[in-house]
């Protein structure tokens, strides 16, 4: 019992609110299912400590003890530790067990999904104290943290696959909490269906891998497929391009990323844990995970990079046009996920995992903040009466943690975790093979963007004068909802520190961490100088990039103050325009993504359903029938019972016979 | 062990049926009562050949418990029941159902009840009849003995158009069946008139050299009813009718066991007998399962009265089985398996949960349904986990059978592999739609309602943690059904080179030699000596197979390639392992 132990606790807890939770009161429901994922982060950090070790010197004192879990290494000389519960499925050749494997990537990742969710939840029992249906939350929050956690430490394909697939109902489920209102569950459903087209064709890669390699676990799969495949064969491109929209539909990425702002449907701290910090990067943990078929597929990187710069770009775009203080964050963090997938398709997978840290920070603590208001102002949603929170009694500790979260999500120099992130993926889209000055130039752009809806957010919900919503009394937060928001924004401003680009002292703590795990894709990444002619060449460079992208943020905010602080009025009129209009009411609806599948796919879906309602192969059956009762009919009409009408038959039929008989 | 316990499965539901009649003259709660006892019975009996037979089953290939006794030896007709790991697995399903049945029917019926649990009893007894019988004359009459008492089911206790849904189960499964009828009593004749042995014997029919054109007629004799039974696209149209009509036990009834006497007359008879006839039609076959997959999940979705709604999902979740069988791998095989067995119990159970709401409500149309959320909260959260275990959800038996089929499918055939991928997106809309029509949404019913009584609770339960079960620790009946599809597959020899290594590997060497879609797997040469010299050759075959004009040549015809290239085969050894 090593890593189950990680697994069990929210499990354990999950069911017994499901089987007791009517039973129990809220107090005892609250503690149950925030200790059930405290007691998981306590078996996260125990297991993780060992792996730590190995790449810290000042950690190595612990890997003598008894008391840590077994570290083994790969041959390649990566650490991790496993864990074997039973043979799941094991038919012919395939053998599938319910078994975990944490390395540094997972650990990375069970770090993140258990601390930040330990304290949405605690942020939950406060946000929530009023609902009726509490048991009920916490009981789809906890086996969501489970999912999540097997999704990570599985050891195969499979078992991923039900993460995968448990994440995705728990979303489901958490977006309609709320029932009681159609458009909730339709949102839900939407969000279900999407994903799961996404996961179809993960499945069908999940076949083909299983075809051809004859496993499914992750560490066979990577070796296999390196010694059957050659780079760029094509059926490795297959399998890639199959796992790539798997990813895409979970992580919400263009074109599978419409059920990601209606997911906003559900309560606040679900927005936050499971569509901001933890299940939707799931994407990009899968792709980090199997980036050995990835650098197989050099066309698949390059599709990894461009679908997530261009959703970046566009979901900037979008997030700049929102009235509801969650779709904001909703779009923002699909822009944000772009960011990732664009590192991932530069082939920088460390850096990717850095910003999903940072993000998962970050955004969870927007997400909590834009929690605080609305609740606030008694479920207050839209932007534009919102106003001047800032101010006196209003909520000025939200404010300033809030504050934290915009400045990182806009990448603040030197202060914020976001920049370092952001800066990381910036310099690394640069670098060859995979890198293009296109992608650095997109993601440039969109980092501007990125400035100017975070703080446009940001100003109208906090600065000016009050909107019509926040002039009236304002509910003042409970503490259970702000100190967890305090210890997300220590991470926010802290945990950009522990990578380091080279020009700013090249400290890097996570990146010797994680790279052991990507040693594959250190040998093709960046290259000597990366790429440049020279080590100054190279220097220069980078303080080009991180320049640029200093200078993006902080000219956003000041376009920011002005346009929405200074100069309101003055976008107003550029609104009321033709072009203002429509670029408006393009963006508002995130690039009419909706409008055109209604079309394409929903609408004729239903009209055929329609059509076939009522069985149209059944009007075969029935002509039988039919034909039947018809036949019946006719025959019964000629018996008459007369004497006459058979005789007349009767000649009618000789004359027939014989006309037939003689006939020529 | 005994070999009377094999009578005793099919005796114990039909006295206690019997009993039920008697009883149920003085007082219904002892029909009630004796029935539940019978059925117990009869799951404590197949608990004792699962618990007895868990070390024998792995080893054995063939029957591990056979019962024979002469019955009308003119004919070569016995009482022939054998058990192996194979209908071992449908025998514990038939004995929980039946158990289910009994106790969901407690107080939805009130009139005949003595009568109503005979026929339910004796549908029991049919069915277990059906898994057992190891002689096609026994088998038919079983087969006909299940289908009266469903119809006194539906015609008696179903709800408002029961008597046409009844006439129209009748009529579908007793044309396919009298099919079936010739279609044994040629087969019998001809492997009297080729071995001079007139005998019903399955294990003896087995192997029979028919003419491929003959045998193709008498396959598809077998393959009627079974498909009716499935239920095959386009052959169920009897089913959504029979199964809304129906009462709620007889609905349970229909879905989690009848139809998987047509899966399991596939297997069981249909493609080992006529391995080359099945061959030769795998193709339609598979892809009206396919179409099946898609069409059951859109009528679903498009439908109005949530027992008709899940009615069609059961087409959508039957089609799987074909594909497998088509495919004819034992990967393939063992998902089929799981999928019936996951499918007779989460749909089994959405049809109780259809019951309950019906005899609570009154009513099972969409538009009257909504919000039962909060009216009945246990019954909602009951409802949700057969909705997510129906819609393929992993760590839910239909996920195992469902990945099963699929991945064996794969190598043989990925086109149809993918629209049965989309077939379960299309389901999960359905399904979807199905729990926001019912449970989700505002309350469109002002009546109050009672949530789940114990008695409910347990029923549904046992079905939760069978449904789990299934899920998450599949492997002890992946084991057990594992020798005898092995046994079945290596005596249906034209589909399965003579390989050791079934499996995958075998799945991925067919995959790489036929470009086109083809179920045979080119017989390696030492597969092509062990089939009988009078076997059909190889190219014929495979030339129905793929579906080109008869009159190709072996040269043209993609799938007949006959030897495995030996780079492929390296691959598959190097890459295997």
């Amino acid at each position: 019992m090593t890593l189950s132990l990680m697994v069990m606790p929210p499990l354990i807890g999950a069911a017994l609110l499901a089987l007791a939770g009517g039973r129990l009161g809220r107090k005892a429901i609250a503690v149950l299912a925030c200790a059930a994922v405290a007691l998981s982060f306590m078996a996260a950090v125990w297991t993780s400590a060992p792996l730590l070790a190995t790449t810290y010197e000042s950690m190595s004192s612990l890997s003598g003890l008894e008391f840590w879990p077994q570290v083994s290494t790969t041959m390649e000389g990566v650490p991790y530790v496993q864990e074997k519960l039973y043979e799941w499925i094991g038919v012919g050749s395939l053998r599938v067990n319910i078994g975990f494997h944490l390395d540094a990537v997972a650990a990375l990742m069970v770090l993140v999904v258990t601390g930040v969710g330990l304290l949405i939840h605690l942020y939950a029992a406060g946000y929530m104290a009023d609902d009726p249906d509490f048991g009920r939350f916490f009981c789809y929050m906890n086996l969501f943290v489970a999912a999540m956690l097997i999704l990570v430490l599985a050891d195969n394909l499979v078992l991923l696959y039900l993460g995968w697939e448990g994440v995705g109902v728990c979303s489901y489920l958490l977006i309609g909490f709320w029932y009681r209102e159609p458009a909730n569950g339709a949102a839900a459903s939407k969000a279900f269906v999407v994903t799961r087209v996404g996961d179809a064709a993960l499945a069908l890669g999940l076949f083909l891998l299983a075809r051809d390699l004859g496993t499914l676990r992750i560490d066979e799969v990577a070796s296999g497929a390196a010694r059957l495949w050659a780079v760029g064969d094509p059926t490795v491109t297959l399998v890639a391009a199959l796992l790539l929209i798997g990813a895409v539909g979970k992580s919400a990425q263009v074109p599978l990323q419409v059920w990601l702002p209606d997911a906003m449907a559900g309560p606040t701290p679900v927005s936050a844990l499971i569509h901001a910090a933890t299940m939707v990067t799931a994407g990009v943990y899968l792709i980090a995970r199997t980036h050995a078929i990835f650098l197989m597929a050099p066309a698949v990187m390059a599709a990894v990079a461009i679908v997530g710069t261009l959703t970046a770009f566009l979901a900037g775009c979008a997030a700049l046009a929102q009235k509801d203080i969650k779709r904001v964050l909703a779009y923002s963090t699909i822009s944000q996920i772009g960011f990732m997938f664009a590192a991932l398709g530069v082939g920088a997978f460390a850096v990717a995992l850095f910003h999903l840290m940072t993000h998962a920070f970050f955004k969870a603590l927007l997400f909590l903040s834009a929690g605080t208001v609305s609740h606030a102002l008694h479920g207050e949603t839209d932007l534009h009466r919102m106003g001047g929170l800032r101010h006196g009694r209003a909520l000025p500790g939200t404010a300033a943690l809030a504050a934290v979260g915009v400045g990182s999500l806009a990448g603040l120099p030197l202060i914020t975790s976001g920049f370092y992130s952001k800066d990381a993926i910036l310099w690394a889209s640069l670098q060859p093979p995979y890198g293009h000055p296109m992608i650095l130039a997109g993601l440039l752009i969109t980092a501007g963007l990125t400035t100017l809806y975070a703080f446009r957010w940001y100003f109208m919900i906090f600065s000016g004068s009050p909107g019509p919503a926040s002039r009236g009394e304002v509910h003042r937060p409970r503490a259970l909802m702000l100190w967890p928001c305090v210890g997300l924004a220590a991470g926010a401003l802290l945990i950009g520190f522990l990578e380091t680009p080279e020009t700013l002292g090249g400290y890097h703590a996570l990146g010797d961490f994680l790279n052991p795990v990507f040693a594959a894709a250190e040998h093709t990444v960046g290259g000597e100088h990366a790429g440049f002619a020279s080590a100054e060449a190279a220097h220069t460079a980078e303080l080009a990039v991180q320049g640029a992208a200093a200078a993006m943020s902080l000219i956003g905010v000041l376009l920011a103050y002005y346009f929405f602080v200074m100069r309101p009025a003055w976008l107003e009129r550029l609104k009321q325009g033709a072009v203002g209009r429509l670029i408006e009411a393009t963006w508002r609806s995130g690039w009419g993504f909706d409008e055109v599948y209604e079309l394409v796919f929903v609408r004729p879906y239903v009209a055929l359903a329609k059509l076939l309602r009522d069985e149209p192969v059944d009007d075969v059956v029935d002509a039988i029938a039919g034909t039947a009762r018809f036949s019946s009919v006719l025959l019964s009409v000629t018996q008459t019972g007369r004497l006459r009408t058979y005789a007349g038959a009767l000649v009618f039929g000789i004359l027939l016979l014989l006309t037939i008989w003689l006939w020529p | 062990m005994s070999p009377q316990i094999l009578t005793a499965l099919i005796a114990v539901p039909l006295t206690g049926g019997g009993l039920a009649v008697i009883l149920g003259r003085r007082s219904d709660d002892a029909a009630r009562w004796v029935s539940l006892l019978a059925a117990l019975l009869t799951v404590a009996l197949a608990a004792t050949l699962w618990f007895g037979f868990q070390e024998t089953l792995p080893a054995a290939q063939g029957p591990v418990l056979e019962q024979r006794i002469s019955w009308i030896p003119r004919y070569g007709i016995e009482f022939h029941l054998a058990l192996d790991g194979l209908n071992l697995l449908f025998v514990i399903l038939t004995a929980c159902l039946g158990t289910v049945a009994v106790l969901i029917s407690w107080r939805e019926v009130t009139r005949a009840v003595g009568a109503h649990y005979l026929c339910i009893m004796a549908t029991v007894a049919g069915i277990m009849g059906v898994f057992l019988a190891y002689d096609l004359f026994l088998f038919y009459f079983f087969w006909e003995l299940m289908l009266v008492p469903m119809y006194f089911l539906i015609g008696v206790w179903g709800h408002e158009r029961r008597i046409a849904a009844a006439i129209k189960f009748m009529i579908f499964t007793m044309v396919s069946g009298l099919l079936l009828l010739v279609a044994i009593l040629t087969l019998y004749y001809a492997h009297g008139a080729a071995t001079g042995n007139y005998t019903m014997d399955y294990t003896r029919l087995l192997g029979t050299q028919i003419g491929l054109s003959t045998a193709r007629w008498i396959f598809l004799g077998f393959v009627a009813a079974f498909a009716v039974k499935l239920p095959l696209f386009p052959l169920h149209t009897w089913l959504p009718d029979a199964h809304t009509e129906a009462p709620t036990a007889g609905s349970i009834l229909l879905a989690g066991l009848l139809l998987k006497t047509g899966g399991y007359g596939l297997i069981r008879f249909a493609v080992p007998l006529f391995p080359d006839a099945a061959a030769s039609l795998a193709t339609p076959l598979a892809v009206l399962g396919v179409i099946g997959i898609i069409y059951g999940a859109i009528l679903a979705y498009s439908q109005r009265d949530l027992k008709r709604m899940v009615a069609y999902s059961s087409v959508s979740h039957m089609g799987f089985v074909m594909l497998a069988v088509a495919v004819w791998q034992i990967t393939a095989l063992q998902g089929a398996v799981m999928q019936m067995l996951a499918h007779g119990v989460a749909t089994g159970a959405m049809f109780a949960i259809a019951g309950m709401i019906q005899e609570r409500l009154h009513t099972r149309d969409f538009s009257e349904l909504g919000g039962l959320w909060s009216k009945v909260p246990k019954l909602s959260a009951f409802a949700l986990l057969f909705v997510l275990a129906s819609v393929g959800l992993p760590g839910f038996g239909n996920f195992v059978g469902e990945f099963l089929i699929l991945l064996g499918s794969f190598p043989v055939t990925p086109m149809l592999v993918a629209g049965g991928v989309l077939g379960i997106v299309l389901g999960t809309i359905a399904m979807l739609a199905l729990m926001q029509r019912t449970f989700y949404g505002p309350s469109r019913n002002a009546a109050v309602i009672a949530d789940l009584s114990p008695r409910e609770v347990l029923a549904l339960g046992i079905l939760a943690v069978a449904a789990v079960v299934l899920g998450l620790l599949p492997q002890p009946f992946l084991r057990a059904a594992e020798p005898s599809l092995a046994g079945i597959i290596s005596q249906s020899i034209p589909f399965n080179p003579a390989d050791p290594e079934v499996g995958l590997d075998v799945l991925r060497t067919a995959a790489e030699n036929t470009a086109d879609f083809s179920l045979q797997p080119p017989s390696d040469p030492t597969g092509a000596e062990i089939a009988p010299a009078s076997r059909v050759p190889v190219a014929e075959s495979a030339v129905g197979l793929t579906g080109t004009n008869p009159g190709v040549t072996t040269e043209s015809s993609p799938g007949s390639a006959h030897a495995i290239p030996a780079s492929a085969r390296a691959g598959n050894e190097e890459t295997g392992s």
